[in-house]
């Protein structure tokens, strides 16, 4: 197997040989599996294993995650209703919006379910709302973590009743009558066939209709506020055919949810579904053998995305990406947490963590369209001045909203000498995955600062280029 | 892409003056930007204003004179009273009223019934074929802009070409060279300690100049537009008296004139404009359509009348990837279309005061499948655009498999 892999490789290729080493493969993992390496998630992969490891991840709830239950617990707002959130007079709907937005940097940064994280981050695009109407987006605690990782089918159909989605795509606007497509095309387009997908325009039509009457509550003086209602009287009874499927017209909500059920397996959904997840966790081109084997999982497991997760991250999936070494461009909310992951300093509060994001292209609940956040690496690598200019002031805590001074970062280099420092902040904040050229050039200017500057001077003139170099902004 | 040909970016003026002070960086800088004046453009900048959701055409240029339109928008339609006289066929929604001297000067044309020859009645994949110029099977994977950009040698070496007034880079400039996403351009620049500026911004070039593509090319034009841009000055006084609307629209045109004023390397900005798709509550007359063509249209006409002169050597093209259906839902709003209302707009050398069309009649025989048909293919605006006004050296590079008749939009 070494020898094979060995004697296929073009002379002079510069690949190493064989299979690659296990730091590598754990570098790798991480940076796919959380939102940023450290030494010591690094110890727990090496300690569990590759697939252990995952296993451990996947079963996110029997994870103490104790510290961030404790810092959320400063914040007693992310657990009020709707209807309490307005009834309070200490509660600013704008700052709580904006707070509210923030605390999805704290969760991705400082929780030790690290996959379940990466997999909220997934569902958050490809069931995109936009923070417009409301002040917070319900679904991120009631929606996605609920159902994150289980069953596809119960994910669809707590998204389809959700406040936030039938709000963002008017689907209050759609009754019996008087209806419009826009909740039942993106339904069909981007949360599952895909716009490829066995559907018509005249499916769109009939399944709109199937949809009128799925509404939520919309007085804010009902303790209900925002909860799912069906309002038969709205509902359009009237005879329909959509998807091969006749409905009389006096199944009532029943329409949807049977329509759901055909499409949650559906095969196209399983493809279109499992190939974006692929690319979120794997890469922008990835194999099709690897899209098959979650596919093939989902088909399973009728679509338990535990189960699919964990094939896609398997060691016997990933390994032939990580001897390829293909890479993926970081997202700004991805380039954040790492920076902070790796230097361990804390996120600053929901405010100043909004505005950081918002500088750098990608605040939660910001993007309009329900297609979410872009993944391809096309639409972001032009978008690294304000990553440049954010290392810039982080290396030196030059800004009054971080929890950490320019000297306290001398803690990466304990007890190196700087003619080290380089090759250490590779090992600490990527697990080695800093390409060499950029390795000896971050070397090549601590040497060339004046000697007699101080430690903690040129320690941020390093970590700041470590932060803004190209092989940086890739996992 | 090999090696970068000689140019006289800030980089180079970094390399050059290792150690040199913040004034004297930013005088060099600024002597790059007044030697581009002082060649005459050979091209215009083109901006490109892409209103994403689906704009509704038929209430910002209203068929007034198709009987059919009444009848088919019972609630939604506009008396004849509510819009201005274009043409004696065409109404002008007068929520849009600024736009009307524009189009009275002959600055403004307008291409109704126009779109992508593909039927899709998705936003995203009409997006993606729009930008991408593209009708078959499969993608091109890039934009029209960008395939441009690639095929025609810039107006100057070095220094970046189009930007994207956004947080992401949109399609149509996807694929080309030295072009990226600046959410602000008076935010743009290059920070830290001065005294290491040019230091950190040399290794950064040498870094970005070994990493691959697109990442290459995405660090090394923010370096250079980082000089390019720092150097302009983005609290100027809007001229001839223009005022911009205080709105995202207003500022993204006011920074775009700024910098066309600034005389760059620049080639193409695009300022998009979301909120277009309107399934409900559209409101053409006084709600929520209506503001937003006032906003469009403010925001247009400060941008011709403050670039004055500058017009000249400016072409605008606003597009949308879709009209919407003829007929209006029960909700107020109408579903998605297909053909819809493309602008073009500069100075002279537009051919304005027209409403091109090749108007099949809003009978529902004559529609597609309840929407105004795409009577005239974007493409043929693309290249009559690229070819007259942005000296491409390869149409058939930027739209593939395409034949073009000249529209007459532009001299």
């Amino acid at each position: 197997m070494q020898q094979s892999s060995t004697q296929a490789l073009p002379p002079g290729s510069g690949l190493p040989a064989g299979p690659p080493a296990p730091r590598d493969t754990i570098a790798w993992l991480l940076s796919r599996a959380t939102f940023g390496f450290t030494p010591e998630d690094a110890a727990e992969v090496a300690a569990r294993g590759h697939d252990g490891w995952v296993d451990w991840q996947l079963n996110a709830s029997s994870i103490s995650d104790a510290a961030l239950e404790q810092q959320l617990l400063q914040w007693p707002w992310l657990n009020v209703t709707p209807h309490e959130a307005l009834a309070d007079p200490s509660l600013d709907p704008f700052e709580l919006a904006r707070d509210y937005k923030g605390v999805r940097l704290v969760r991705a940064v400082h929780s030790r379910r690290q996959l379940f994280e990466r997999v909220v981050e997934f569902w958050a695009d490809h069931f995109n709302v936009f923070m417009g109407r409301f002040t917070r987006i319900y679904e991120d605690q009631d929606v996605w973590r609920a159902y994150a990782l289980g069953s596809f089918r119960d994910l669809l159909g707590a998204v389809t009743r959700s406040s936030s989605m039938l709000a963002f795509l008017d689907n209050d606007d759609n009754i019996a009558g008087a209806g419009h497509e826009n909740l039942a095309r993106e339904i069909l387009e981007l949360h599952t066939l895909g716009v490829d997908g066995p559907y018509t325009e005249n499916d769109v039509r009939e399944f709109a209709r199937c949809l009128t009457g799925w509404n939520y509550v919309s007085d804010a003086a009902n303790p209900a506020f925002g909860q799912f209602v069906f309002e038969a009287g709205n509902h359009d009874t009237g005879p329909k055919s959509v998807l091969g499927f006749s409905f009389s017209g006096a199944t009532g909500v029943n329409e949807v949810e049977t329509i759901l059920d055909y499409l949650a397996n559906h095969p196209a959904t399983i493809r279109f579904v499992t190939r974006r997840l692929a690319q979120w966790l794997i890469g922008d081109d990835v194999p099709e053998d690897a899209v098959t084997a979650g596919a093939v999982t989902w088909h399973q497991t009728s679509g338990n995305m535990k189960e699919v997760v964990r094939t896609l991250l398997s060691k016997e999936v990933t390994l032939p990406l990580v001897v390829a070494g293909t890479t993926k461009f970081r997202r700004p909310f991805e380039w954040i947490c790492a920076v902070l992951r790796s230097t361990g300093v804390a996120v600053p509060n929901p405010a100043a963590a909004h505005a950081l994001m918002q500088r750098l292209g990608q605040a939660p609940f910001e993007w309009p369209a329900p297609d979410g956040y872009p993944d391809e690496r096309s639409r972001w690598v032009g978008l690294v001045q304000p990553r440049w200019a954010i290392a810039a002031e982080f290396t030196r805590a030059s800004t009054s909203d971080w929890a950490h001074t320019q000297g306290s970062l001398l803690s990466l280099v304990a007890g190196v000498p700087r003619a080290g420092w380089a090759q250490r902040l590779n090992r600490v904040l990527t697990g080695h995955r800093l390409s060499p050229f950029d390795v000896a050039s971050i070397q090549a200017h601590i040497q060339s600062l004046p000697a007699q500057a101080s430690d903690s001077v040129v320690f941020a003139e390093a970590l700041e280029l470590a932060f803004s170099c190209p092989s940086f902004q890739t996992l | 892409m090999k090696s970068r040909s000689p140019r006289t970016t800030r980089r180079d003026l970094l390399r050059a003056g290792a150690g040199c002070t913040a004034a004297l960086m930013s005088s060099g800088a600024r002597a790059f930007a007044s030697g581009s004046l002082d060649s005459p453009a050979a091209r215009d900048t083109l901006v490109l204003v892409f209103l994403r959701g689906g704009m509704d055409g038929l209430s910002l240029f209203v068929p007034v004179g198709d009987a059919d339109y009444y009848i088919q928008r019972p609630t939604l339609g506009r008396d004849a009273q509510r819009t201005i006289n274009l043409d004696g066929f065409f109404g002008l929604n007068d929520a849009a009223a600024p736009l009307y001297p524009h189009f009275a000067a002959g600055e403004l044309a307008v291409v109704h019934g126009c779109g992508i020859a593909h039927p899709t009645r998705s936003h995203f994949e009409a997006m993606r074929r729009m930008e991408e110029a593209h009708v078959g099977g499969g993608t091109f994977g890039s934009g029209w802009l960008a395939r441009h950009l690639q095929a025609t040698p810039p107006v100057q070496a070095g220094g970046g070409r189009a930007i994207a007034i956004d947080r992401t880079l949109p399609t149509a400039m996807q694929g080309g060279f030295a072009s990226i996403p600046i959410p602000r351009l008076a935010e743009f620049g290059f920070s830290g300690p001065l005294a290491t500026q040019v230091a950190r911004a040399n290794r950064l070039d040498a870094m970005y100049s070994r990493a691959s593509q697109p990442d290459r090319g995405g660090g090394l034009t923010a370096l250079d537009l980082a000089s390019t841009v720092d150097a302009i000055d983005f609290t100027r006084a809007p001229s001839g008296g223009a005022v911009y609307p205080s709105s995202s629209f207003g500022e993204g045109l006011y920074e775009t004139a700024t910098l066309i004023k600034a005389g760059t390397s620049v080639e193409a900005v695009e300022v998009d404009y979301g909120g277009w798709d309107d399934h409900s509550h559209e409101g053409p007359v006084g709600g929520f359509f209506a503001g937003r063509i006032h906003d469009l249209a403010n925001g247009l006409s400060a941008f011709l009348t403050d670039l004055g002169p500058d017009a000249e050597r400016t072409t605008v093209v606003v597009m949308s990837e879709f009209g919407r259906r003829v007929d209006e839902n029960g909700a107020g709003g109408c579903d998605h279309g297909r053909g819809g209302a493309v602008m073009v707009l500069g100075g002279s050398h537009v051919n304005g005061g027209v409403v091109h069309r090749l108007w099949p009649g809003l009978q529902s025989q004559n529609l597609d499948d309840g929407a105004l048909p795409v009577s005239i293919d974007i493409r043929h605006v693309m290249a009559e655009i690229l070819t007259e006004r942005m000296g491409t050296a390869d149409l058939a590079a930027a739209l593939p498999g395409f034949s073009p008749t000249p529209l007459g939009l532009v001299t």
